[in-house]
């Protein structure tokens, strides 16, 4: 039998930066394949190159056994290639009824049709309420996507994806900031598609219980390749995979803190809810760091992390009846820059450099932009803590390695003299190398007296350096680790980061 | 939905009816209200349906008023002229859509802004063909067109009227069609996503370029039927304060309701008849109206009583 | 024919300050600024008033674009700033809606009549540059728009305020997270902004004829230039406005029927090859 999608040598990079290093993916008619990785490891991009929103750099994609590789979205849909999106992603201002209307049409090949009345098209109405009544919205036909629920505006996108009749669904993230009543909904929904043997399923999907409930195969994604590829079983069992996950226990533990917790508390978090429009993303969390700690914040990616550490940054607006304290200050409704000029500074997983400006210069904006030009993180002093960053203080941001601009990253931070530095992801994409530089460079920035706060999903990481952890998963904090635990090998945390 | 069409034949009733009890002020008013509709709902074809602000329509009105004068000047009968002029327009809009409809959001404002001076430059320049900045004069009306009893003239401001508006009301009738149909709702999906859009299947490029080609045949109907209404056709028809008109009408009325232009067009060029007459200064008023609706009323008139009586029933 | 270039170069200079602005705005702001053309036009205003009351050309070419600085401050922290939030069509819309005002406020201020100042005694001659004869006041303004550009590379390439703006136009919500006050460097950056469209208007007072239209001519030429030199790029909109200034001169010259519409034809031209413009960043 042929393979229904046959992709080969798949690659696509964005300036520098490989995304999608030639990935070979045959998948056979029927079932659930799932796609995991760590963040970065190139996983959207890959679907992104799949639906036809990017075009690939080397490649081909194979779809049914025709050529679709530089086929546009709209093409690709009618060929049988549907998708859903990570972030949600139906038309707000229509109606529910109108929304599935929409790719139904298209569908029937009518979309472009000026004169028949949508009243009057009775086969496309049939269909758009049985694709209605499949996801079990068929009760809020006349409603505006806008007013619905997220877990019914997910369960929406599946019905605009189905109504595309695809033989291949591409799922991205089906059940990213859901609760769990709303996840097993999603998850029953998808459980029953995959019944129908016509259509085969590709799933992306960060929530491992997930993935491993629902698809019979497995694809791990590392930077870029396909390094691992089987029945689930498998896959947990693969020590490459669990590496990936948990990370190398090669770097050297940081020496333990004297009087751990004894501080004042620098940072106190109570009852933070927060999320993205309608998407609830954190449920009630509240924890404390003392001053001259260095908290880790666990969990695999789309687990809350980065918004625990944007809400605190002041990125991201938090809900209401959320709390935060910075040094006794309350910051949870400041703008960015005051709470950087208070002394929180945030250093995100992806980096952010300024590309066109060198590395110096994105030093001076960090000192410009609090007029603390003479802050004490000098350049000789940055120098000490980052020994590769003293050779290119002059290269343009773009012309930096991924570790190098984490360096300069974190450099950057620490310019505007923070009492509390917040790291997104530090070790995440980089060699061992760079990763015990990071270490070290961490110790010295706490013997400066500044907090850390990290989010990592690098088990071996944290517990090098991190004097207590804290474990998130899907937004709530369920379990806080003591030193000891952690370089223990405590069950519970494993249990939580790994496969 | 009986009710609603009950309310639309009583209007076209009324507009049909109104030579009868009107004089020819009123009647002149009333037909460029009518015309000032079409070329708004052209256009918000493009901004409230589609999510482009188009800042070209007076191109298209310009290409229609100057087709049907050039050919009513050569003797082609009237309504031969106005459509020939329509589809002039629509044929104008594809060669300009072509590159329009490549980018979208700012640089769509700014690229038909500037087309549409680009068709006012000629306009302007070639004055062997437009008769530059004087424009052309004295074009007659003369008869209608069709076989028989049917070939009337139309030189009399009444019959004109009539003949006018009919059109402009068939227009309506067909536009409002469009918006409630597969095409419309296809517009709608890529103002609120065109990525998702995309996803659904519909060719959004293309979608958007046959909705540009359409609002500049409406457009270029309106200016066709300026042309012998006013007998004379000059350059400003291209100018981009031209194209302005049906932007503040449009945004008066409230460019999320077909209503709305249509609205709009009444509001504006009735309110400008009132203000012309206290101060030449209209424009100012008109700035500081379209100010305080971009600040506070988005949604324009018919937004702004949609809301009210929403919260009217809510109690 | 070296005459015509020279003349078609200082024309772009006017074209190239209002671009500048422009450009500049959208850059940091992405807010596409329809009145700027408006402030052009009040820059002209301001400094005949100024030279009026003063009755000396210099301390009209100071005090009128100061003047439509602070013309520029009201209208971004008085009103600009309260629709960021919304859809770019209505940032647009606003800045539509200050072009209608200005142009009559103007009109109903001064009146429609086309007032002609004189030029400066000192800069009224002409110098002999081989066998043509070109008018001082012409390379007076070759040599401010030269030095205005050169003055905003050393401003944004080598000062602080530059690289807070470039960082800032790169990324807004990292600059934040450094402590950069955005909302108060957008003002700064408007302001810069009305500053130097003010000054194109002031420096075209003694030789162009000031009326209340005169905005409305040069923003569309500003638009054609910025799209043809990609939005947001400073070196594409000075080169856009030399290109156009001297299409316009050599047009004038061999092609006078199409010279108005040679400007639009180029940026067809280029768009077809380039839809982002000549330096522009393409569109994600």
């Amino acid at each position: 039998m042929t393979a229904l999608l046959e992709v080969s040598g798949l690659a696509k990079s964005f300036d520098d930066f490989t995304a999608v290093a030639g990935v070979d993916l045959s998948l056979a008619e029927g079932g659930i394949t799932g796609v995991i990785g760590p963040n970065g490891a190139g996983k959207t991009t890959f679907i992104n190159l799949l639906a036809g929103k990017l075009l690939p750099d080397r490649g081909r994609i194979l779809f049914a056994g025709a050529d679709v590789t530089r086929l546009p979205a709209s093409a690709r849909v009618r060929a049988g290639i549907a998708r859903t999106f990570q972030v949600t992603n139906v038309f707000p201002r229509l109606t529910v009824e109108q929304n599935v209307a929409v790719p139904v049409l298209a569908r029937a090949g009518q979309s472009l049709k000026p004169w028949r009345r949508l009243e009057a098209a009775e086969g496309i109405h049939a269909e758009v309420r049985r694709l209605l009544e499949a996801v079990g919205l068929a009760g809020r036909a006349a409603e505006d996507a806008a007013v619905l629920s997220h877990g019914d505006r997910r369960l929406l996108e599946i019905a605009l994806a189905l109504a595309c009749e695809p033989r291949l669904l591409l799922l991205d993230e089906p059940t990213a900031g859901m609760g769990a009543g709303e996840r097993d909904r999603i998850l029953t929904q998808v459980r029953a598609l995959a019944a129908r043997r016509s259509l085969t399923i590709l799933l992306v999907e960060h929530d491992m219980e997930v993935v491993f409930g629902l698809a019979d195969r497995i694809v791990v994604l590392h930077q870029g390749k396909a390094i691992a590829d089987g029945v689930p079983q498998r896959i947990r069992e693969d020590p490459r995979v669990r590496e990936i996950y948990l990370g190398d226990a090669s770097v050297d533990p940081l020496p333990a803190r004297e009087g751990t917790g004894a501080g004042a508390p620098l940072l106190r978090v109570e009852r933070l809810d927060a999320g993205y429009g309608l998407a609830h993303v954190l449920h009630g969390v509240s924890f404390t760091v003392a001053r001259g700690e260095i908290v880790a914040l666990l969990g695999r990616n789309g687990m809350g992390k980065t918004t625990t550490l944007r809400n605190v940054a002041g990125l991201n607006t938090p809900w209401r009846g959320s709390a935060i304290f910075l040094a006794e200050k309350s910051i949870a409704s400041e703008p960015p820059e005051r709470i950087a000029e208070l002394g929180a500074s945030y250093v995100p997983d992806d980096r952010r450099i300024f590309a066109d400006l060198t590395a110096a210069e994105n030093l001076r904006v960090a000192e410009l932009a609090l007029r603390r030009v003479k802050s004490r993180w000098t350049r000789a002093r940055i120098e000490s803590v980052f020994p590769p960053l003293a050779k290119l203080w002059d290269r343009k941001g773009r012309h930096l390695s991924g570790g190098e601009q984490k360096m300069l990253a974190i450099a950057r931070a620490l310019t505007t003299d923070p009492a509390l530095l917040l790291l997104d992801e530090p070790s995440e994409g980089l060699g061992p190398q760079i990763v015990r530089i990071l270490a070290g460079a961490l110790a010295q920035i706490r013997g400066e007296g500044v907090t850390v706060l990290l989010a990592d999903q690098n088990l071996m990481f944290a517990r090098a350096v991190a004097d207590r952890a804290l474990v998130m998963e899907r937004g709530r904090l369920v379990h806080a680790a003591s030193r000891a635990e952690l370089a223990g090998n405590d069950p519970a945390i494993h249990r939580y980061l790994a496969v | 939905m009986r009710a609603r069409l009950a309310a639309y034949v009583l209007l076209a009733a009324l507009v049909l009816l109104l030579p009868a009890v009107a004089g020819p002020f009123l009647r002149y008013l009333v037909l460029n209200m009518l015309l000032l509709a079409l070329l708004a709902l052209s256009f918000n074809l493009l901004f409230g349906m589609t999510g482009l602000l188009s800042f070209g329509q007076g191109a298209f009105y310009a290409g229609g008023a100057y087709t049907a004068a050039l050919l009513l000047r050569a003797g082609v009968p009237l309504l031969w002229s106005i459509l020939l002029g329509a589809i002039a327009a629509a044929v104008l809009a594809a060669v300009l859509g072509a590159f329009c409809v490549r980018n979208t959001r700012i640089y769509f404002s700014m690229l038909t802004l500037a087309f549409g001076m680009l068709v006012y430059a000629v306009v302007w320049k070639w004055t062997s063909v437009t008769g530059g900045d004087d424009g052309l004069i004295g074009i007659p009306r003369g008869r209608i067109g069709l076989p028989g009893p049917l070939d009337v003239r139309l030189d009399a401001p009444v019959p004109y009227y009539l003949f006018a508006a009919v059109l402009v009301l068939l227009s309506m009738a067909v536009l409002h069609r469009l918006s409630a149909s597969p095409l419309g709702l296809s517009l709608r999906a890529i103002r609120e996503n065109a990525e998702r859009a995309e996803s659904s299947g519909i060719p959004v490029r293309r979608t958007i370029y046959i909705a540009f080609v359409t609002a500049g045949l409406f457009a270029g109907l309106s200016g066709a039927l300026l042309a012998p209404l006013e007998q004379t056709v000059s350059p400003s028809t291209a100018h981009w304060t031209k194209s302005a008109e049906p932007v503040m009408a449009t945004l008066i009325g409230g460019p999320l309701s077909f209503l709305g232009p249509i609205v709009g067009a009444v509001v504006y060029l009735g309110l400008k008849e009132i203000i012309v007459r206290f101060t030449e200064y209209w424009l100012l008023v008109f700035g500081l109206v379209l100010l305080g609706t971009v600040l506070a009323f988005r949604g324009g008139l018919l937004g702004a009583a949609g809301e009210l009586l929403a919260r009217r029933r809510r109690g | 024919m070296l005459f015509q270039g020279l003349v078609g170069l200082s024309e772009a200079m006017y074209l190239w300050l209002v671009a500048a602005g422009l450009s500049l705005i959208f850059g940091v702001m992405r807010v596409l600024n329809f009145a700027h053309g408006s402030l052009y036009m009040l820059g002209a205003y301001f400094a005949w008033v100024a030279f009026r009351i003063s009755g000396s050309f210099w301390v009209a070419l100071v005090v009128g674009p100061l003047l439509v600085a602070a013309a520029g401050w009201v209208l971004e922290f008085g009103f600009l700033r309260r629709v960021y939030s919304a859809p770019e069509a209505f940032q647009l819309l606003l800045t539509f809606a200050f072009v209608l005002i200005l142009d009559d406020a103007v009109k109903l201020a001064f009146g429609p009549v086309y007032q002609s100042p004189p030029t400066p005694a000192a800069l009224s001659g002409a110098v002999r540059i081989g066998r043509s004869i070109l008018p001082t006041y012409h390379l007076f303004i070759l040599a401010v728009g030269g030095l205005v550009g050169l003055g905003l590379w050393f401003l944004l390439e080598k000062t602080s305020f530059g690289l807070i703006v470039r960082a800032t136009a790169a990324d807004r919500e990292m600059a934040r997270a450094l402590g950069v006050r955005s909302s108060r460097l957008f003002t700064g950056v408007f302001v810069l902004g009305a500053w130097l469209a003010g000054l194109g208007g002031a420096l075209s007072m003694p030789v162009r004829a000031i009326s209340p239209g005169m905005g409305e001519f040069i923003i569309i030429e500003a638009f054609v230039v910025v799209v043809l030199g990609g939005l947001g790029s400073l070196r594409g909109a000075f080169l856009g406005a030399v290109l156009i200034g001297l299409l316009h001169a050599y047009g004038l010259l061999f092609m006078p029927v199409f010279e108005l519409a040679l400007a639009y034809m180029a940026m067809a031209a280029v768009l077809i090859v380039r839809p982002w413009g000549l330096f522009g960043v393409r569109e994600a």
